[in-house]
């Protein structure tokens, strides 16, 4: 009994140092392959290098500080915070893979459908991370609208259909990141095609047609006259969104 | 001005400063400034903006206004030992030492920097808690609250404000992305005031900065903080 104690109360004293080194292995595991980019802006690699070192860093110091002294002065709250301090652990190891989609994109969306970008691509820098040489992004259609109006355009998004719009219009919809999914803007063109298209919602697509920029009531609403509509397989987490700069 | 850090990395910082013997009212007011009047906010406000800079010269003043004058109004109301939290000043841990000394002996630049770690390595495990389960409360309003809504009820000005006031406690953005979430309802009809608002208030109150306030402060020192940061908030610009 007094073994399990003595082993209770060494494990408790070490808490500190056990949630610094899962912290770091997760740190580490995002930064392998890139993982990070499925929640935050890429440029912010160096971040999570420095959040690494310092983690190293608590851990380092923990260990030279520690002594039986210290291991009485932690009692059982040091539990309830290392357990609290595991959830986010937790949470990245089950939500990586999934991202945002309708859902999300009907509660951010703050016009009917559409959120409209105003400037140019001059100012905004802002390179689809998914884009190939004739994909272009959703970031910069809208943000140089003026540009391809009347233009040939191909484009990948996401599906969403609003129940209110007919069956040969959806929308084509991405998250553009800032700083991460947190501020994620939905990014969306209404797509008309000539045939009913039977896809679900957040099913990935390719299209392909007339790029038209109306102004309405002083909005921009941008749309494309699809003349084919492909559906992709779901990209990889890590390009999933769009990344201002 | 010099030390750019969001509203939740200021909270340990000021926990610190409160130990060593800064005044509340010093405390209070880079508690509430920090987080706005930093150079990557300007930067960011500015993009979000399109290099509209009066907007960011007014989201600086503003927000170093109101942090002074909320800090001198705290001092006015509350002694230190009755705003901040008894655990604050009394040493949590045997390595600790507030004041970098061991039996008042100068110590050696290393020790220091030791000291310095050790110092931010409790801090993340005392506080980082209270970060989570903020974070946890702003995921479940941003998964559940529509913007529209806000939107919605946008008639009058000072209607706006408030509704803009509410969304910046719910959603709970760090200050150096909120500008983009406010720059997004430009499209919309809210004005200019109402996400002024939205980007002064947020980095100053929302919900997992009360629950970070909970590790600093005694529950009177933060109802008090929190009701002067939003009626000065929303009088600044309800009066513009």
């Amino acid at each position: 009994m007094q073994k399990v104690k003595t082993t209770i109360s060494l494990v408790t004293a070490c808490l500190p140092a056990i949630v610094y080194v899962i912290w770091l292995n997760a740190y580490y595991w995002l930064l392998k392959g890139g993982r990070y980019q499925a929640f935050i802006q890429p440029k912010f690699w160096p971040l999570l290098i420095l959040a690494l070192l310092l983690l190293l860093a608590f851990t380092a110091a923990f260990i030279s500080q520690f002594s039986l002294q210290s291991r009485s002065s932690l009692k059982f709250d040091a539990w309830a915070k290392a357990a609290i301090l595991m959830v986010p652990v937790f949470f990245l190891l089950t939500i990586y893979g999934r991202s945002l989609g309708t859902d999300a994109f009907s509660k951010r969306a703050l016009n009917p459908g559409q959120i409209t970008i105003k400037g140019d691509s001059n100012q905004l820098k802002l390179p689809s991370r998914t884009s190939t040489e004739h994909v272009t992004s959703l970031l910069n259609l809208l943000a140089d609208a003026e540009k391809f109006d009347g233009k040939r355009v191909t484009a990948e998004g996401m599906v969403y259909r609003p129940e209110k719009n007919g069956e040969k219009t959806f929308m084509l919809f991405r998250f553009a990141i800032i700083c991460c999914a947190a501020d994620a803007l939905p990014l969306s063109i209404e797509v008309k095609t000539a045939t009913v298209e039977n896809l679900k919602n957040d099913t990935w697509v390719r299209v392909d047609g007339l790029f038209n920029n109306d102004t309405i009531s002083g909005k921009q609403v941008s749309s494309i006259t699809a003349d084919s509509v492909r559906p992709l397989p779901t990209p990889p987490p890590e390009k999933r969104y769009l990344f201002f700069y | 001005m010099i030390f750019p850090v969001c509203e939740c990395a200021i909270v340990p910082v000021i926990r610190r400063l409160l130990k060593k013997g800064v005044p509340l009212s010093a405390a209070i007011a880079f508690l509430l400034g920090g987080p706005i009047v930093n150079p990557l906010v300007a930067a960011s406000t500015a993009v979000a903006y399109f290099g509209d800079w009066s907007i960011v010269i007014h989201r600086m003043v503003l927000g170093y206004l109101i942090a002074v004058a909320v800090g001198l109004l705290m001092n006015a109301f509350f002694s230190k030992t009755k705003a901040v939290r008894n655990e604050v000043f009394s040493d949590q841990h045997p390595m600790d030492c507030g004041t970098l000394c061991i039996d008042r002996k100068p110590i050696a630049f290393g020790e220091k920097i030791n000291l310095a770690v050790n110092h931010a390595a409790n801090d993340f495990f005392d506080i980082g808690r209270f970060l989570v389960i903020g974070a946890f409360f702003a995921a479940v309003a941003q998964t559940l609250i529509p913007r529209q809504v806000f939107v919605a009820l946008t008639d009058t000005p000072a209607l706006s404000i408030l509704i803009m006031m509410i969304m910046a406690i719910a959603l709970n953005l760090c200050s150096e992305a909120d500008a983009f979430v406010a720059a997004s309802f430009r499209s919309t009809p809210v004005p200019l005031t109402a996400q002024m608002a939205f980007m002064v208030l947020g980095p100053m109150l929302d919900i997992k900065l009360i629950l970070m306030y909970f590790s600093v402060f005694r529950l009177r020192a933060i109802v008090t903080l929190a009701a002067l940061v939003f009626l000065m908030v929303f009088l600044s610009l309800v009066l513009q």
